[in-house]
């Protein structure tokens, strides 16, 4: 007998997995050994951050097993990476599981995960109970009416003094804007602040101001300040000049022109014009400098409290209008669920879940932001703390995945410090591992890699402008701790080129990477290739340019459709339906086909309102009728001609868009027009050229990357910088960054600039990074030239680029600057053609339609009673519908009013089943009363009358008939047209003759319309007379339809079929009538 | 007493439901008398409203058949089969509004101390306890379908020790609000419908009698209507849509044994070839639609069973997109279409948001509703489109009051005094069915103003929708429970949930009316006599359907009440599935990859309910789509795409270019011109402009002229020449609020009340500069100045008149002219740096102060130069109170600029328009933005990439996609 493994066999881990190191491969291997291992599928939570990644992994858990259990060399290959034994029968067997329990597998986006924890404690949070994700359009409404409604709320004094505060003291006109652009950059830092003013307080002046006095002493040293001297002993002509110049903004107490002066700025040099400054003057330089520095710290200040308190106002009364909605993002739900701390407590939070975590796998684990890790954390720490055995007979278990270097998501709030300290915070968790296999790279493209992003700190394109090393350096160095040498596992060819493009400007960007696809499809008809861009604004033309050229491309990740010319003008469309006036709308509507299509448009465009206006009434009708879906595939019926296929194409995505915007109801033009702008939409195809962002190629990959758009500068700072205690302790100190001169004379704020630029260029770098290594054989990199001062000084991806591959090279307009010496074109001959795409559509057309016997059931209903020849009734009074339904149960009692009275006790059960008051009670019974005591009605509802009019109905007076009696009979037959024809008649008495043939039949129907109140003679006033002939009219059609039915059932000729109307509301004797 | 359920197997060989009918017929007529088909006394509960229909036609043919008269059964669903078997139906019952308004009320009638346990943050408004009311209310009724009231929950609960401890607090203060709802209820003779039942089955009330009740096809029962079942004497047949040989699977109800449906029947499993895999929703609703049209051409009846309803409307597209309006056949949705989508509840719609809002947008919003700005123009008899005026309004005004607009546009005035009418009637505390009524009945009025002329297909649109709210206006009863606005607000959006049946437009296809592909729910979809079946959007999530969460229905919960649980519906709709496959000759089953936001999907377990190698390589066919041989179905296209996309339009080719020529030009346009002749050519000579709406705030003009007038009246008034910094400051700022009184005074809008009081602050730091520039001896001599004759610019022999108004000339002491130009922008720049570009050789960008020399000819002695500047009224005081930027140039300067204005007259005349220049700012002009296409992409990129501007945040929309 062996002495057990004391170790468990899924010790919790860390693994840290560079890209292309077969991240999901660790992941989803690691799953299945605990499925192996007898772990019940829902024990395990594995969380990743789109629902796309969250996809890929039960996939690929899936066809993992799936291909075990169909194939021995699969699941030999599966075993091997489980390091467990399996047979096919058990991975079948596994396979079935985890199947049967598709519910209750925790693969989800970690924001899915925190949705379910909200519903599990719905009434117990801060939420809407029936809260749901806002889309992008309504919140974006919904802050514009949150900032007005903070305003509002505001007291005028301290509003004013805000806005001006938020203005830098001055009195900006905008207003809304300027709050919004406080809700942007400011809320993160808020809520990490927990909105404590104190923190935003931290930057104060380091000195103390002068007062008038003391600065009007300064200015006159100033006056007589020594200068440096020329040679000739004269006072410096250079000097003299910054002199005046500083003595005259000096003067005017322009603060940030005092620093920016060139004398102030060589106290802090030390020299000017390549002179000492001499000490005297350096003293009388200095108090100005400290002055201006401590004045405009004091504005920085008072703007870093307004920001604070602003941006906590703007936060609470966008939390209100949340509320009032129901409508949540997904930022809040980890928020709300940590105002109620669950540690401690974690048993009834499996309870409420209805499962209790064994084991969690955690992915892209570097985008965790530190409100999702503040609630992780409680749970892993409970599972590392306990390491008993489960009943699986394997103690519980943590497993992160993730790679610092790929942290894209830093500015929506993503921690990669979280990773990079994880095996600190959590020591249970071991030591990470690190994985530096590439598994999809050529070793051309993991060279350069090594290459451009090894000892990055020494990079020059990383140092400040003024060549210090500052920031640029300092991420450098971050980013060098965490880069380990990348290794090819598999033995691609590659190439690496460095080029530079013709110009810096866009053309030529595009036209440079537009050359190098064309080139690269030249010589392999099957290469993957993908155009990476930093930014959304070059892809529609990247797109066009090569289509123009020939290539097959596509833009992936989604632009919005308004990309497409035919989309864009739709939204004028729109835009026009709201804004009769716009003629700027109605000019580019009438530019396109869609002026036409509208069947308004002349021809020619005209500034006069008439036609847009015509137009947009016609678009108005169209939303209303039809809907905007609707209206859009009417209109393209009529010039789907005047598009092309792409076109096409998106504008049935369009119409898919429109639809589901519209899937509750429809939305103002407005809405959808904010909707279409700003809802992306992928533009599918099996196109070989694919061009989209850095950020939407994460996880992808592609026999060639194409990056044209390396220049942008590193570093630019959004919103205010935020100093913490360590990595990811609690936030010490906020501060807009305030401007470069100050900085020189703040030290504080400078350092607090210095992390933050340090940490925004660290993001930079994983762009970088990421962008690079989706190569699999081949790298285009292109620059921009050099401009007419020489190599920019500016730190860009193209710098750095430069400086690690080329870094003597000039870079000359569209030469070549370095190209790996590996570099072997015919990569190509590697690249796989792509399998066969599957059997091929087959089309049906609508017009094989052939009608289905038997199947069809439209039914009619009798027309209603509410229709008149000039629109619907109004609505009675209230009260009538109960005593209109009360009236008829009443009437339904009588059989026939000459035989027997009906039960006054059923009509008391019957008015007091029906809730009436004892009041409203009593009066309906005595108007029953004196309604089966009216003669007419009496004779209507009498056997004997009914006989004599049911003979002469059938002709056949004097002969013995017997009558049936029916109350509330309900009928159904077809009409004409063979539909089913229902409903229910009050009173219907069929005739027989001896021989049991129906001859005659009579309906009756009660109506309990209350006659108007004649005693008022009011003008304008319905006469009774006119009323009375208006209810019959009314009834009549009806009657009509009762007759026809009742004929149809009773196979009876509808003229021997009579109809009366009961009018209990009408004076007596004019009740039953003949219809 | 009553009997023994008798349940009958109607077999599997064909679809049940004619069968159901047979057999209903037979013991129909032992209850009929002679030549007859009496089934006035039997009730026949079935899963759905097209089962229903299809059944009475099978009965009505039967009869037809056998010449029996027919008289009609009672047909129902499950849900009201409760309250038919108890007589409830005519009882005056809370509907669903007033009881949620109730029980809002008990929440909010509960101290916050006591709910706390249940709900942490207890509301304070009504709406917000609506929200909470509704999940009680959801528990409410699912707990008396099985004979449950809270209380009775507690009990339970009590006696089940696993539970957390803090669950039962939760559950007695639940039963407390229940309890408080229905008393309030009880007071007001009112019945809460599930608490009804409750009450009437322990009196044991059963009140109306029939002779047979059939439950036909029911798969599942709740405890509530099986005791009542078992309580009727009526007879009652189960008919089972099943073969007998499957009697075991089924219990005495003939509803499906969850033990017994574990697992599937051998050989009633979907195969591989029924089985298709589909990118997205849209791509499935093609196939399905396209593969019911295979069936029917081989002479199949068909139907599609919708398991996901939202592909009903992308197999509309899909027919639509193939055969247009002229399709032969049509999607008919089963469940019908929302209410919402028709325009007269729109109409209603906007006109109840309105009467809450009663602010300038929502008046916007009601009258872009066509019927609502006929009927209401023809109510209140305007002359001119009120959208047209509105437009008009909104360049001038921000957020007005409607009062004011009233005031001050005569022609809207009568609208609004009719809306106003309209709200003073409506928006008043009454009952729900009061403000329901009086609503609708406003409605009706407007659309009774357009009757006569609007066709007929727009009548019968009214008439269904005004039906159907007629149906759905709330029981009677005398309580105003909630403030008006918002009882508004909840009756139309309870009203939004109404559907409506789903009829084509017969007025419209003028009595050729289409066949029709019914479009069913996932329950009523197994007993459809159709043969062939179309099973759109199987996956996981809908099918099997899952027990929807509710915070205090916990699973152990549930499990405690015996309620129904996941493993009870996976068995029900396992057998549904069955009965769906087993009858049919030909079955298509679509599950989609992704949903249609492109999330990822996954086929339901009941399409893998296989082992082995069947389940396996189903599970690769659907996860990687290269593996997968199955053939996809599309319609064909009748929209083609042409050559050339006609839509990629040449901005600066119009549709009609103007011939006419520029004649004058405002010292403004030349910059422009030489900022844009493209924009110029729209601009000037087409006059294009574009509205924004929304607009919360004064934009830069309107600011800009705020101010201008400010100092226009100072400068024409008492103390223009005063040297007083304060008595300056007084009159600029008396201005300045006049104004804006007279053109903001009622603004909604927060934000313009800080702009005004900005905006006085401004002047008021002007004040000190001017009070020293007239003790300079500086005086104003014209303000708002332009020649009295229009000046003109000579070039090549012909003039051009210049245009323009000169904000301020001023006469110094020594007499010399100063032309001056207010300037509000938040920063102000001098002249030379707004007029000349930088660089070693500046070039002109803007010519506005030398062209006032044009301009004020006749104002300056001959050959004077005058002095030419702005005065700024910026955001921040100027370091030295200098308000003043001078220009400076002297005659050759002036001689250079006026040669530049010739040269741009040249080009004007030349017709010289085609190059944009600077683009547009898109968020401010997005619709000429949008107009300019892709040449404003090439400059605006090109703009961008130059100024490095580059937006870091990148991937922000993507980021959403979990
Ligand atoms: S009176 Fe009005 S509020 Fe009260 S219950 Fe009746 S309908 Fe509802």
């Amino acid at each position: 007998m062996s002495v057990p493994d004391r170790r468990s066999p899924v010790p919790s881990t860390v693994i840290l997995a560079s890209a292309g190191t077969g991240k999901t491969f660790q992941l989803t291997g690691r799953f299945i050994r605990l499925l192996a291992m007898g772990v019940p599928p829902g024990a395990i939570l594995a969380t990743t951050f789109t629902r796309k990644a969250a996809g890929e992994i039960l996939g690929r858990v899936l066809t993992r097993l799936a291909s075990a259990a169909r194939d021995e060399k699969a699941c030999d290959a599966l075993a091997h990476a489980i390091e467990l034994p399996l047979d096919r029968a058990h991975a079948a067997r596994l396979l079935r599981a985890v199947i049967d329990e598709l519910p209750r597998i925790a693969v989800m986006t970690i924001d899915a995960f925190f949705a379910r924890l909200v519903a599990a404690y719905a009434l117990e949070l801060d939420l809407p109970p029936g809260w749901r994700i806002g889309d992008a359009v309504e919140l974006g409404e919904l802050v514009d009416r949150a900032l007005l409604r903070c305003l509002d709320a505001m007291p005028e004094a301290v509003r004013a003094d805000l806005l001006r505060e938020l203005h830098e003291g001055g009195y900006g006109r905008e207003i809304v804007p300027t709050l919004l652009k406080v809700r942007q950059d400011a809320t993160t830092a808020w809520r990490e602040s927990r909105g404590d003013e104190a923190v935003w307080s931290q930057i104060q002046a380091l000195h103390a101001p002068m007062d008038r006095a003391q600065y009007e002493r300064a200015l006159g040293d100033l006056l007589e300040m020594p200068l440096a001297q020329t040679k000739a002993g004269k006072d410096h002509a250079g000097w003299v000049k910054a002199r005046a110049k500083l003595l005259e903004v000096a003067r005017s107490q322009d603060w940030p022109a005092v620093l920016k002066s060139t004398l102030i700025g060589a106290v802090l040099s030390g020299e000017y014009y390549k002179q000492a400054v001499p000490a005297a003057a350096l003293s009388v330089l200095r108090a100005f400098g400290e002055h201006a520095s401590a004045v405009l710290t004091a504005r920085l200040a008072m703007r870093n409290r307004a920001y604070c308190r602003a941006a906590g106002e703007i936060d609470r009364a966008v939390a209100f209008e949340k509320l009032a909605r129901g409508v949540v993002e997904f930022d809040d739900l980890p928020r709300r669920l940590l105002e109620r701390p669950f540690e401690g407590d974690l048993d009834h939070l499996y309870y409420r879940l209805d499962a209790r975590l064994e084991h969690v796998l955690l992915d892209e684990f570097q985008d965790t932001s530190l409100d999702q890790f503040a609630l992780l954390k409680p749970l892993l720490e409970e599972i590392l703390a306990d390491q008993e055995a489960t009943k699986s007979g394997l103690p519980r278990s943590v497993f992160v995945v993730g790679d610092v270097k790929q942290s894209l998501y830093q500015w929506r709030g993503a921690s990669p410090e979280i990773l990079g300290t994880l095996a600190q915070t959590l020591p249970g968790l071991g030591e990470p591992r690190t994985l530096s296999e590439s598994w999809r790279s050529s070793a051309v493209v993991l060279d350069t890699v090594n290459r451009a992003l090894t000892d990055v700190a020494s990079n020059p394109a990383l140092l400040d402008s003024d060549g210090r090393a500052g920031a640029g350096v300092e991420a450098g160095r971050r980013w060098d701790e965490r880069f380990p040498q990348h290794v090819a596992r598999k033995g691609l060819r590659g190439s690496a080129v460095l080029s530079v493009a013709n110009s810096k400007a866009a053309p030529d960007l595009v036209a440079a990477a537009v050359h190098r696809a064309s080139a690269i499809r030249a010589r392999s008809e099957h290469a993957s290739i993908a155009v990476l861009v930093r930014t959304r604004k070059l892809i529609p033309w990247l797109v066009r340019d090569l289509l123009a050229a020939g290539l097959d491309a596509s833009q992936e990740g989604g632009n919005p459709l308004t990309d497409t010319p035919a989309v864009s003008a739709f939204v004028s469309m729109l835009h026009l339906a709201d804004q009769p006036g716009d003629t700027a709308a109605w000019l580019h509507v009438s530019s396109t086909p869609w002026a036409r299509a509208l069947g308004v448009f002349s021809g020619t465009y005209s500034a006069h309102p008439s036609e847009a206006r015509r137009a947009s009434e016609a678009v108005r009708v169209g939303l209303a009728c039809e809907g905007a879906a609707g209206l859009l595939g009417r209109l393209l019926r009529e010039c789907a001609g005047e598009t092309d296929v792409a076109s096409l194409r998106r504008l049935e995505q369009l119409s898919q868009i429109l639809d589901r915007a519209e899937a509750a109801g429809p939305r103002s033009a407005r809405e959808l027009v904010r909707f279409i702008r700003e809802t992306p939409v992928e533009a599918p195809s099996a196109a070989r050229v694919r061009v989209m962002t850095i950020h939407q190629s994460k996880g992808l990959e592609f026999d060639a990357v194409i990056l044209p758009e390396l220049g942008a500068g590193l570093g630019k700072l959004r919103g205010p910088m935020v100093v913490r205690d360590g990595a990811r302790g609690p936030v010490r100190a906020v501060s807009l960054p305030g401007n470069a001169e100050l900085r020189d004379w703040h030290e504080p704020l400078r350092a607090m600039y210095d992390s933050a630029r340090a940490q925004e260029i660290g993001g930079e770098l994983c762009v970088l990074y990421v962008a690079l290594t989706r190569a699999r054989h081949a790298l285009e990199m292109i620059v921009p030239p050099d401009g007419a001062t020489g190599k920019s000084t500016a730190s860009s991806a193209a710098m750095i680029l430069r400086y690690a591959l080329a870094p003597d090279a000039g870079a000359s307009p569209g030469a070549e600057l370095w190209r790996h010496e590996d570099s072997d074109p015919i990569w190509t001959d590697e690249v796989e053609a792509p399998g066969d795409v599957g059997p091929s559509p087959v089309e049906v057309s609508p017009s094989q339609w052939a009608q289905a016997s038997g199947v069809r059931a439209a039914v009619a209903s009798p027309p209603s009673a509410h229709e008149r020849s000039d629109g619907p009734e109004p609505i009675l009074p209230s009260g009538s519908r109960l005593r209109g339904t009360a009236g008829h149960r009443l009437m339904e009692l009588v059989e026939w009013l000459d035989a027997a009275q009906p039960e006054e006790r059923e009509a008391r059960d019957i008015v007091r089943a029906l809730g009436l008051d004892d009041g409203q009670a009593r009066e309906l019974l005595d108007r029953w009363r004196e309604w089966i005591a009216d003669e007419q009605i009496r004779v209507t509802l009498s056997a004997h009358g009914c006989a004599e009019r049911l003979a002469s109905l059938a002709r056949l007076t004097g002969a013995h008939l017997s009558l049936s009696l029916r109350r509330e009979w309900m009928f159904a037959t077809r009409d004409a047209q063979g539909r089913i024809i229902r409903g229910q008649i009050d009173r219907i008495v069929i005739a027989r003759d001896a021989g049991g043939e129906v001859v005659a039949a009579e309906i009756v129907d009660y109506k309990t319309d209350p006659a108007p109140n004649t005693s008022v003679d009011g003008h304008g006033q319905t006469t009774y007379r006119e009323w009375l002939q208006g209810r019959i009219e009314t009834y009549r059609s009806q009657m009509d339809a009762y007759r026809r039915a009742a004929s149809r059932v009773l196979r009876l000729a509808p003229e021997r079929i009579g109809v009366r109307l009961l009018m209990l509301g009408a004076h007596p004797g004019e009740r039953s009538v003949d219809v | 007493m009553a009997l023994p359920i008798h349940r009958q197997f109607l077999g599997w060989d064909a679809p049940p439901l004619p069968a159901a009918a047979q057999a209903l017929v037979e013991l129909g007529l032992e209850y009929s008398p002679r030549g007859e088909l009496d089934l006035a006394r039997t009730l026949i509960v079935l899963p759905g409203s097209r089962a229903s229909r299809l059944l009475l036609a099978e009965l009505v043919r039967l009869a037809d058949e056998r010449g029996l008269l027919l008289s009609a059964p009672r047909l129902l669903t499950p849900g009201p089969l409760q309250d038919a078997l108890l007589g409830l139906a005519d009882r005056p019952r809370a509907d669903a509004l007033l009881r949620l308004s109730i029980w809002a009320d008990a929440i909010l009638r509960t101290d916050r101390a006591t709910l706390a346990p249940l709900i942490a943050h207890p509301p304070d408004t009504h709406a917000r306890a609506a929200e909470f009311a509704r999940v009680l209310i959801r528990a409410h009724s699912e707990l008396a379908g099985h004979g449950l009231r809270f209380r009775d929950a507690v009990d339970r609960l009590g006696a089940v020790p696993e539970l957390p401890p803090d669950e039962l607090p939760r559950w007695t203060i639940a039963a407390g609000v229940q309890e408080r709802a229905c008393a309030t209820l009880g007071a007001m003779s009112l019945a809460d419908p599930e608490w009804a039942r409750l009450d009437a089955l322990s009196r044991g009330a059963c009140a109306r009698a029939y002779d047979l009740v059939a439950l036909v096809g029911i798969v599942d029962l709740p405890a509530l209507p099986r005791r009542l079942l078992s309580a009727n004497s009526a007879r009652i047949v189960s008919l089972v849509a099943a073969p007998a040989g499957e009697a075991h699977r089924f219990d005495e109800f003939g509803c499906v044994s969850a033990r017994a449906w574990a697992t599937p029947v051998p050989g009633v499993r979907p195969s591989d070839d029924s089985i298709v895999f589909t990118g997205n929703p849209a791509e499935g609703a093609e196939h399905a639609v396209a593969a019911a049209i295979r069936c029917a051409s081989r002479g199949l009846s068909v139907a599609i069973a919708a398991v996901d309803s939202g592909w009903i409307t992308p197999m509309k597209r899909a027919l639509e997109r193939s055969a247009g309006p002229s399709a032969p056949v049509r999607v008919r949705s089963a469940a019908g279409v929302p209410i919402a989508h028709e325009p007269f509840f729109q109409f209603v719609s906007a006109l109840s948001a309105h009467l809450i809002e009663s602010g300038l947008e929502s008046l916007r919003a009601l009258l872009t509703h066509p019927d609502a700005a006929d009927a209401l123009a023809r109510r209140a008899m305007l002359a001119a489109d009120p959208l047209a005026t509105l437009d008009r309004l909104t360049r001038r005004e921000v957020a007005p009051e409607l009062s004011d607009v009233a005031r001050r546009h005569a022609e809207l005035a009568p609208l609004i005094a009719e809306l106003t009418r309209l709200r003073t009637d409506i928006l008043r505390p009454q009952p729900f069915h009061r403000l329901a009524s009086a609503l609708l009945n406003a409605a009706i009025e407007l659309a009774r103003e357009l009757w006569t002329e609007r066709p007929r297909r727009w009548q019968e649109q009214v008439r269904v929708v005004v039906d159907a709210l007629r149906a759905a206006i709330p029981a009677e009863c005398d309580v105003a429970p909630v403030p008006p606005a918002e009882a508004l607000a909840l009756l139309v959006s309870e009203w939004r949930g109404l559907a409506l049946p789903d009829e084509p437009d017969y007025a419209a296809l003028g009595g050729e009316v289409p066949d029709e592909i019914e479009a069913l729910g996932w329950l009523e979809s197994a007993l459809d006599p159709s043969e062939a079946l179309v099973l759109a959007g199987v996956s996981e999530g809908r099918v099997p359907t899952p027990v929807p969460a509710h915070p205090l229905l916990t699973p152990a919960v549930r499990r405690a009440l015996a309620l129904p649980t996941d493993a009870d519906l996976v068995a029900r709709d396992r057998a549904l599935l069955a009965q769906m496959l087993a009858p049919r000759r030909e079955v298509v089953i679509l599950a989609a990859r992704r949903d249609a936001e492109g999330a990822p999907l996954w086929p339901s377990r009941l399409l893998l309910d296989d082992d082995g190698p069947t389940l396996a390589e189903r599970v690769t066919r659907f996860v990687e789509p290269r593996a997968d041989r199955g053939v996809p179905l599309v319609l064909t296209r009748s929209l083609k795409a042409g050559a050339a996309d006609r839509f990629r339009i040449d901005p600066a080719r119009p549709a009609a270019e103007s011939d006419e020529s520029v004649t004058s030009m405002r010292v403004t346009d030349f910059r422009l011109y030489l900022e844009s002749p493209l924009r110029f050519y729209l601009a000037r000579v087409l006059k294009v402009e574009e509205i924004v709406p929304g607009v919360r705030e004064l934009d830069a003009l309107a600011f800009g002229t705020l101010v201008h007038d400010a100092l226009k009246g100072f400068s024409a008034g008492p103390d223009r020449a005063s040297d007083r910094a304060d008595q300056i400051a007084a009159a600029l700022e008396r201005e300045v609020r006049r104004l804006a009184g007279e053109r903001y005074g009622t603004t909604r809008s927060p934000a313009v009340r800080v702009q005004i009081e900005f905006a006085a602050q401004r002047l008021r730091e002007l004040a000190d500069w001017q009070a020293r520039r007239r003790a300079q001896g500086w005086e104003i001599i014209e303000t708002e100045w332009s020649p009295r004759t229009p000046a003109a610019l000579e070039v090549d022999g012909a003039p051009m008149t210049i245009t323009g108004r000169i904000d301020r000339i001023d006469r110094g002491p020594d007499g010399q002219i100063a032309i001056l130009d207010y300037k509000s922008g938040n920063e102000v720049q001098p002249p030379a740096e707004t007029h000349l570009t930088k660089g070693n050789a500046p070039a002109w960008m803007d010519l506005q102060l030398p062209l006032y020399t044009v301009l004020a000819r006749e104002l300056l002695p001959p050959g004077a130069i005058p002095a030419l500047g702005y005065i700024a009224v910026p955001r921040q005081r100027p370091a030295d109170s200098e308000h003043l930027l001078l220009a400076g140039w002297g005659a050759k300067h002036i001689e250079d600029a006026i040669d530049a204005a010739r040269e741009v007259v040249r080009r004007v005349r030349r017709r010289e328009f085609t190059e944009l220049g600077r683009p547009v700012r898109a968020e401010y002009q997005p619709i000429i933005a949008a107009y300019l296409g892709e040449k404003f992409l090439a400059q605006a990129a090109t703009a961008d990439s130059e100024s490095g501007d580059d937006a870091v945040a990148e991937g922000g929309t993507e980021g959403g996609a979990s």
